[in-house]
């Protein structure tokens, strides 16, 4: 069975701890969502477990292999990650970013053979982006964008998913839809691992919550077990009452 | 919808080239050379017979390696360009504006007025290629690279002011040792005195600098996504860098051990190129090089004719056309993330 198993791990800027002596384990074929206040450190974990930040003690294991002694283009067939912040560079055609998907496939001169052609094809269609596929990137709005990054990590073909915050800036319809989307992922057997900042968004998709506090696990559990009175207040230092969500039937903030 | 026109584009600039070429290396001579005579001359050099006339020889012996330089010259400082662009992901980064051809020139005048004595028995190369490793060095870790974040900005000024900095010094160090004429105009970039002995230096770097310029145009196209997301890909964003950086230290000291510091070249090209072909650096990197080699050729030309019959360095005439191309781009060009 492919896990996730971060064991110990302690990451530090020169001035600041961000992670101490850190430890989990996140099962495959879930949702997970990192959660916590600002500068908890979720996004250093999610950062360290794309091994774009390489931390100073621990390690993190997938299927039982340190990421970070793994060969990085090998590593990237098994996990994608999308930034915060991807740059989305000038002049290229939406189906030219998908196809960037494929790097870690294909030759080393960014060829496309047939078979991945096909695959970025699929990756456009189940993005719904067939119709924007020869449209410059930039011309792009805000939600159409993300979905073309989504769809590049769609023909990257991982079994693990990464999201950093993949709902900023984006108006609530647009929330909702790329939502939706990371759900679809999921049940296509894609394991995803989101960093998220609306706690009811992320009870009502996502599987499994790790709530971090200064770099530490504060509880990690299914929304039910984690969303508590308790937990918020000990956590993000709000008052709140817990109710059940009328559509999805999954707990609720309500600040007080 | 994107359009590209790579069919015409790159004929074009083959033209450019071939025609920049021709003319230089016959046009703006007190000796009266005609394209025939280059014909001639190019015939000759694949079967060599004995009856060549006076022309040709000059062709052969003076124009041929002198033109060859500037356009191989021109090539090495587009592609330098080009890749500094990518791999700072900033598109006012070239060989002059960061200080990179100037710490080359600076070195190597060193070495050349004993300051360095150790390295004055190796060839020119070395010098330079330490020259510009330092200055580079020093722009990437001032820039923001100690932090692991580049600042576009903070570069760039680092870049001025480390070029300013070093040239005041190249020119105090000649002053000093009471250096000819000959040694202030291959300090403003310039093809006097340079044959085909020159030429041998320069084409084995050449050509190593583009294939592995070509080599990493992909990866440099994963890393304008963003490092985080390069990474990713399984691009491994230190790594293209630190490779990339060897190219350009290649491509800028290979020149500069040659022609001395050539500006303009590395900024304009690859900005015109990408206006033209666009930012693929598949597509960009062999346009950038015929486009730069072109470029040099013709302003080889341009040289000659400026105050004819005496020259002008070659760098002064990039700086001429160059200064007045950019302000036009940087006007007409939104301001594009690289």
């Amino acid at each position: 069975m492919a896990h996730l198993d971060v064991k110990n791990l302690s990451f530090r800027y020169p001035e600041k701890n961000i992670l101490t002596d850190l430890s989990l384990h996140i099962a495959q074929g879930k949702i997970t969502a990192l959660i916590g206040p600002n500068g908890c450190g979720k996004s250093t974990l999610l950062k360290c477990m794309a091994r774009v930040l390489m931390p100073q003690q621990g390690e993190i294991l997938l299927q039982g292999e340190n990421i970070h002694q793994q060969n990085t283009r090998q590593l990237s067939r098994k996990i994608a990650l999308l930034p915060q912040a991807p740059i989305s560079p000038e002049g290229i055609s939406v189906k030219e970013l998908v196809g960037y998907g494929r790097a870690p496939w294909g030759n080393r001169w960014g060829r496309l053979n047939n078979t991945d052609h096909l695959i970025v094809n699929e990756a456009l269609a189940y993005t719904n982006l067939t119709d924007y596929q020869n449209q410059d990137v930039s011309a792009l709005s805000g939600g159409q964008r993300q979905r073309a990054w989504i769809a590049m990590i769609l023909a990257q073909q991982t079994d693990w998913v990464l999201l950093d915050e993949p709902t900023t800036w984006l108006d609530i319809s647009y929330q909702v839809e790329l939502l939706n989307l990371m759900r679809k992922l999921n049940q296509q057997g894609k394991t995803i691992v989101v960093v998220l900042h609306d706690l009811n968004q992320a009870c009502r998709y996502c599987d499994e919550l790790i709530v971090l506090k200064a770099g530490k696990v504060q509880a990690q559990g299914t929304p039910e077990e984690v969303l508590t009175p308790y937990l918020l207040k000990e956590t993000f230092s709000l008052t709140a009452e817990v109710h059940t969500d009328p559509i999805s039937g999954t707990p609720c903030l309500f600040a007080k | 919808m994107i359009t590209r026109h790579y069919l015409v584009s790159f004929p074009l600039v083959s033209v450019w080239l071939v025609l920049g070429f021709a003319c230089a290396t016959v046009g703006g001579s007190t000796f009266d050379l005609r394209f025939s005579q280059l014909a001639e001359a190019l015939i000759s050099l694949w079967r060599p017979h004995a009856d060549v006339d006076l022309g040709s020889q000059l062709i052969i012996s003076i124009r041929l390696p002198r033109v060859l330089i500037a356009a191989g010259v021109g090539a090495a400082l587009a592609m330098a360009g080009a890749l500094m662009q990518g791999l700072t992901r900033n598109p006012l980064a070239s060989p002059a504006l960061f200080g990179i051809n100037a710490g080359a020139a600076c070195v190597l005048v060193m070495t050349q007025t004993g300051m360095l004595l150790f390295l004055s028995e190796l060839p020119s190369i070395i010098s330079t290629m330490i020259g510009a490793a330092l200055s580079g060095v020093v722009v990437l870790t001032l820039g923001g690279g100690l932090h692991g974040r580049l600042h576009p900005t903070r570069m760039v000024l680092v870049g001025v002011a480390l070029g300013a900095l070093l040239l005041a010094l190249t020119r105090a160090l000649l002053i000093l040792d009471e250096q000819s004429q000959l040694i202030l105009s291959w300090l403003a970039g310039s093809l006097m005195d340079t044959g085909w002995d020159h030429w041998h230096q320069l084409w084995p770097w050449l050509l190593l600098g583009s294939l592995m310029a070509f080599y990493f145009s992909q990866k440099l196209n994963v890393l304008a996504l963003g490092d985080e997301m390069a990474i990713g890909l399984g691009v491994s964003a230190i790594n293209t860098r630190l490779w990339a950086s060897l190219v350009v230290i290649v491509l800028t000291a290979s020149s500069v051990a040659v022609t001395g510091p050539i500006a303009f070249v590395g900024l304009l090209v690859p900005h015109l190129a990408r206006y033209v072909v666009g930012h693929d650096y598949r597509i960009l990197m062999p346009f950038c090089a015929l486009l730069g080699a072109g470029l040099l050729s013709w302003a080889d030309l341009l040289s000659r004719y400026l105050a004819f019959p005496s020259e002008t360095p070659i760098g002064l005439v990039t700086a001429l056309i160059g200064g007045p191309c950019f302000i036009w781009l940087a006007n007409r060009r939104k301001e594009y993330a690289l």
